[in-house]
């Protein structure tokens, strides 16, 4: 027994002075001008203060030591790996943060240009929610909705495909950032809505026979009783550019309003124009307004570069369940998509692109914001890039909002963060961490439609599956 | 156990077992080398294994992940010549060595022993005659026996012991090895079926406990990483696969050969009328060959010369990519013709969908496409994407570090389409009159769209777009000479007309006996034939 102890001692042993003596230290260390070259791109970002370790991975390097604060880490090879603990323990004694990256390439030392991280009290909700789906080339396979802990690594499937029969799934989408009420999709035979009411999963069957298509883009209401949504007529055609892919518009949308107490459609003339076309629906906060995108219908698809949509609002009585009849166009500039109103009621985060109404495929779509109170848009020059970037939703606090950007390589969407302090000023946003700074690199992935959740969502993909087995509930049009 | 017995002779409880395995390897090898080796090739692309630990932990999200790891890793070789066949029997060897010893710890018949032992093999080699079975789930049986055996000692002591040997292991199998846990658990019941038995029963019950972990129906999780059934070789899929590796890895003079000698093919052959009815797998795979066949004979310049060496011929130019019942070959290869012709956009999105219709949505081979496709569009950032994909692979690795000054790219660019609309149909016609707008000098997209309209007999169009693209760069073929020849006659051209179009001779002549009797089959070889006597349809 002596025997085994001091064999296992004598491995222990050897094991550490294996791991120490691997973990090079800097010495005679070149000062550079230059800034390290590292990925995700977190240099002079802004972090909430509960955000999880912003591992990060500096490209071309034997290794690697990184000063943050009172912090150290050294790795052999690129990989910069914080510790969950003395991460939090860094980013709640701290406000500003430097970095200093000094780095090991063809046997010299160089330390890099310093860069900062700029913490900011206001935290961000907890949980992100995502659909994971190859870049949208028509046909999918394999697709999982999942929720991560974006204060920690941990991600839960709440819709998988082993468990659905590869069914397509859509978009996860909470109600006022809240993870007791939610709802997303299950499309193909016996699919439906899924709606999550404190943990309970109802199936509803929302298409009434008088609708051009099923549900496709929707939002709740603030008291969570109504979602308001758009039924369209998707069709996707290829690009013939090479430098395009694909482009996808609708023939026909409609939106309407859904009582989910009651399980009735509320439509509106306004809403339901043969001669228009209107998707992207969103409640205010306040519940009084409905958001939307609106075109007129043009001869597709040959017409397809004319289709501008406008944003606009509808009056929405929640106590009487009543669509109103004066529209407001708020903004014609460029075809506009996906409004998201803050939850504060103070900003409109809307994406734009040159035409059409999926961004996703527009290199140029970039954020707008306008001030509701003022009218004045903000094109987010720091929050943009060269590539799409879209399919965005705000923190509880108005604070944060996440969206989809495929910045780093045009076909991968990646969840992207973004500050907005209280002048209204955005910030240079920063991209979801991950445990291994290279996920990224070997992820063939999209983040598609990310969402904000302010807890836990509270179900997984074996509910679901249960749920899918349920008989859907009818909806009656009014 | 000694090969000798004693007294110098043979122990026949080890020769036996010796000579069955060598029997089977040499069996195994020779066959899956020899007769079915582009199962391998198919294989190794459909599976992406990365040398990173980023792509290693992904397989701790799903039992057997040793088995995956196993598995995925030595599958990536496949794509080198005899490296499959070897791969397998030695992985097959190893399997027959474990059930033998595993079977023989529990002290039963010898003779049984080894009937069984062969049997597990036979049955496994049958099952990697399927395309879609995993070399893992070899491996996750093999980790089954192997726990056995390393815990076989301590099943043997009291009961305490052996609970210890059976639980632990049992939980251990199933994570590291998936299935394999029912071997395991068959041989241990078999060893101390009061321990065991229970242990199971509990084990079986707390299963389904495990969707959620790991989002796996229950009968998944019995069977991962995946069980089959037995299987018959399905030569037919061979030769589709052989033609298509060929044709992946350029050797094009291969493709016309396999195509020359096939009897499937052959039977299609315009010799006056088919000689037999093809089966239903045989006319899958026959649209699959005559695809891959015109594929390289366009791209050598000579689609017009075997247009109508087939009845009926398959160009691929009339199948959608999406809403229709196309064999999942050619679903899998139809990137192949649009990158042929320069259509990168839709190349591209033909080889993403390629690659999201194998396991786990990763495919090597289209992988690679993806970054070709980025590079010839001239788009870094994606390509360094998928190339940076590549270079963490053993197969692919020199060809991602090579492939960003290979020049074929920056020449293929000069193809693309630059048409700066949309297509929301798979209308082939119009894709490659725009690559010809883009491009007149496009000469596979010429040859593609005349030979299509030349197959659905559109002879207005077909002249219409030869006056457009072969009227400053003549492109005197025969097949376009005699379906000229058919136009013009109907249209009673004048004379100067003929003289205009017909430049070829022997044309003239041949026209001449062909007018002078009946369609007969010494003119199987002219459009004329094919306009006069087949139906339309098959396309």
């Amino acid at each position: 027994m002596m025997k085994i102890r001091y064999i296992f001692a004598c491995i222990a042993f050897a094991l550490l002075m294996l791991l120490t003596a691997c973990t090079p230290t800097p010495h005679d260390v070149k000062q550079s001008e230059q800034e390290a070259e590292i990925y995700p791109d977190y240099k002079d970002v802004t972090i909430p203060v509960n955000i999880a370790p912003m591992n990060f991975v500096v490209r071309g390097v034997d290794a690697v030591e990184v000063k943050a604060g009172d912090l150290t880490v050294r790795s052999r090879g690129g990989n910069v790996q914080f510790g969950v603990g003395e991460w939090r323990a860094l980013l709640e004694k701290n406000e500003t943060i430097e970095v200093e990256v000094t780095a090991l390439k063809d046997g010299q030392w160089t330390a890099y240009k310093r860069f900062h991280w700029y913490v900011v009290s206001d935290s961000i909700d907890s949980y992100l929610t995502y659909r994971l789906i190859e870049p949208g080339y028509s046909v999918w396979n394999r697709l999982q909705i999942k929720q991560r802990c974006v204060e920690n690594f941990n991600e839960h499937a709440l819709v998988d495909y082993n468990l659905q029969e590869n069914r397509c799934m859509n978009c996860h989408t909470p109600g006022s950032q809240n993870p007791q009420l939610s709802m997303l999709y299950v499309r193909g035979k016996g699919g439906g809505a899924i709606l999550n009411q404190n943990g309970r999963l109802r199936k509803l069957d929302i298409k009434t026979p008088d609708m051009v298509a099923t549900s496709t883009y929707f939002q709740f209401a603030p008291s969570g009783r109504y979602i308001v949504f758009s039924a369209n007529v998707v069709v996707p055609a290829v690009q013939a550019s090479a430098q395009k892919r694909l482009e996808v518009y609708d023939t026909e949308s409609d939106i309407y309003v859904a009582d989910l107490e009651q399980n009735r459609i509320i439509r509106s003339q306004q809403l339901s124009d043969p001669d228009q076309l209107e998707t992207f629906p969103a409640f205010s906060p306040d519940g009084k307004y409905i958001y939307y995108c609106t075109s007129p219908s043009v001869e597709l698809p040959q017409d397809y570069k004319s289709l501008k949509y406008v944003l606009a609002r509808i009056p929405f009585d929640e106590a009487a369940g009543t669509i109103g009849t004066q529209v407001d166009t708020l903004f014609t500039g460029r075809s506009v998509c996906h409004p998201r109103v803050s939850p504060d009621g103070e900003r409109i985060l809307f994406s734009v692109q040159d035409y059409g109404t999926f961004p996703i495929w527009h290199k140029e779509s970039d954020l707008w914001m306008m001030d509701l109170r003022t009218g004045m848009v903000d094109t987010l020059q720091v929050v943009n890039s060269d590539m799409s970037d879209t399919y965005h939703s705000w923190s509880s606090n108005s604070r944060w909002f996440v969206f989809a950007s495929k910045r780093d390589d045009g076909l991968y969407g990646k969840p992207y963060f973004c500050y907005v302090d209280r002048t209204g000023k955005a910030h240079k946003p920063f991209c979801l961490p991950q445990q291994d700074p290279t996920f990224y690199n070997d992820f063939l992935k999209s983040f598609n439609a990310p969402e904000l959740a302010k807890g836990k969502i509270p179900f997984d993909a074996v509910d679901v599956a249960n749920a899918m087995k349920l008989p859907a509930e009818p909806f009656k049009s009014e | 156990m000694q090969l000798f017995g004693k007294c110098g002779s043979l122990n026949t409880k080890v020769l036996w077992p010796i000579l069955v395995i060598i029997g089977f390897d040499v069996i195994c090898f020779w066959f899956f080398q020899q007769q079915y080796p582009c199962h391998f090739y198919f294989k190794g692309q459909n599976q992406l294994f990365l040398m990173s630990w980023s792509y290693v932990g992904t397989l701790f999200s799903k039992p057997a992940w040793a088995a995956c790891l196993a598995g995925e890793f030595l599958t990536q070789f496949y794509d080198y010549a005899v490296a499959g066949a070897t791969i397998l029997t030695v992985s097959l060897t190893v399997l027959f060595l474990l059930a033998y010893q595993a079977l023989g710890s529990l002290r039963l018949n010898r003779w049984l022993v080894l009937i069984v032992a062969l049997a597990v093999i036979v049955r496994e080699a049958s099952c990697h005659l399927y395309y879609g079975y995993m070399l893992s789930s070899t491996y996750a049986m093999m980790g089954g026996l192997l726990m056995f055996l390393i815990l076989r000692r301590l099943m043997k002591c009291r009961w305490p012991w052996a609970l210890m040997a059976v639980l632990p292991g049992m939980l251990l199998c199933y994570w590291l090895f998936g299935y394999g846990v029912w071997p395991f658990l068959l041989l241990s019941a078999i060893a101390v079926w009061r321990v065991t038995v229970p242990v199971a029963v509990a084990f079986i019950c707390l299963l389904p406990l495990m969707r959620s972990y790991y989002n796996l129906t229950t009968a998944d999780l019995c069977r991962y990483p995946g069980v089959e059934s037995f299987h018959a070789p399905d030569f037919l899929k061979e030769t589709d696969l052989h033609m298509i590796h060929s044709y992946e890895t350029g050797d094009w003079d291969d493709v016309v050969k396999t195509a020359e000698a096939d009897p499937v093919l052959n039977t299609l052959k315009v010799g006056g009328s088919p000689q037999r009815r093809l089966s239903q797998d045989a006319q899958v795979s026959s649209t699959v060959r005559r695809f891959i066949y015109n594929l390289v004979q366009a791209q050598r310049g000579k689609l017009p010369d075997v247009l109508l060496a087939y009845y009926p011929n398959y160009l691929g130019t009339f199948t959608s990519m999406i809403g229709t019942n196309i064999p999942m070959l050619m679903f899998m290869n139809l990137h192949e013709f649009y990158y042929a012709i320069g259509d990168i956009a839709r190349a591209e999105r033909g080889a993403m969908m390629s690659c999201v219709s194998v396991p786990g949505n990763r495919n090597a081979y289209t992988i690679k496409r993806l970054s070709e496709c980025a590079l010839v569009r001239n788009d870094q950032k994606a390509a360094e994407k998928f190339l940076g994909l590549l270079r963490q692979t053993i197969p692919y690795r020199e060809w991602a570090e090579n492939a960003q000054n290979d020049e074929r790219y920056r020449q293929k660019a000069q193809f693309i389409n630059l048409q700066d609309t949309i297509s929301p149909s798979e209308d082939s016609y119009n894709i490659m009159m725009q690559l010809l707008r883009s491009n007149p000098e496009n000469e596979v997209a010429l040859d593609y769209m005349l030979c299509s309209q030349l197959l659905k007999k559109d002879l207005d169009n077909f002249k219409r777009d030869y006056d457009e693209f072969c009227t400053e760069r003549p492109r005197i073929r025969k097949l376009y000479q005699e379906a000229l020849c058919i136009w013009l006659m109907k249209n009673e051209a004048t004379e100067e007309e003929w003289q205009k179009y017909i430049k070829d001779v022997q044309v003239m002549s041949r026209l001449k006996e062909y007018m002078a009797g009946k369609p007969s089959p010494r003119f199987a070889d002219t459009y004329w034939f094919y306009f006069d006597v087949f139906n339309l349809g098959g396309n």
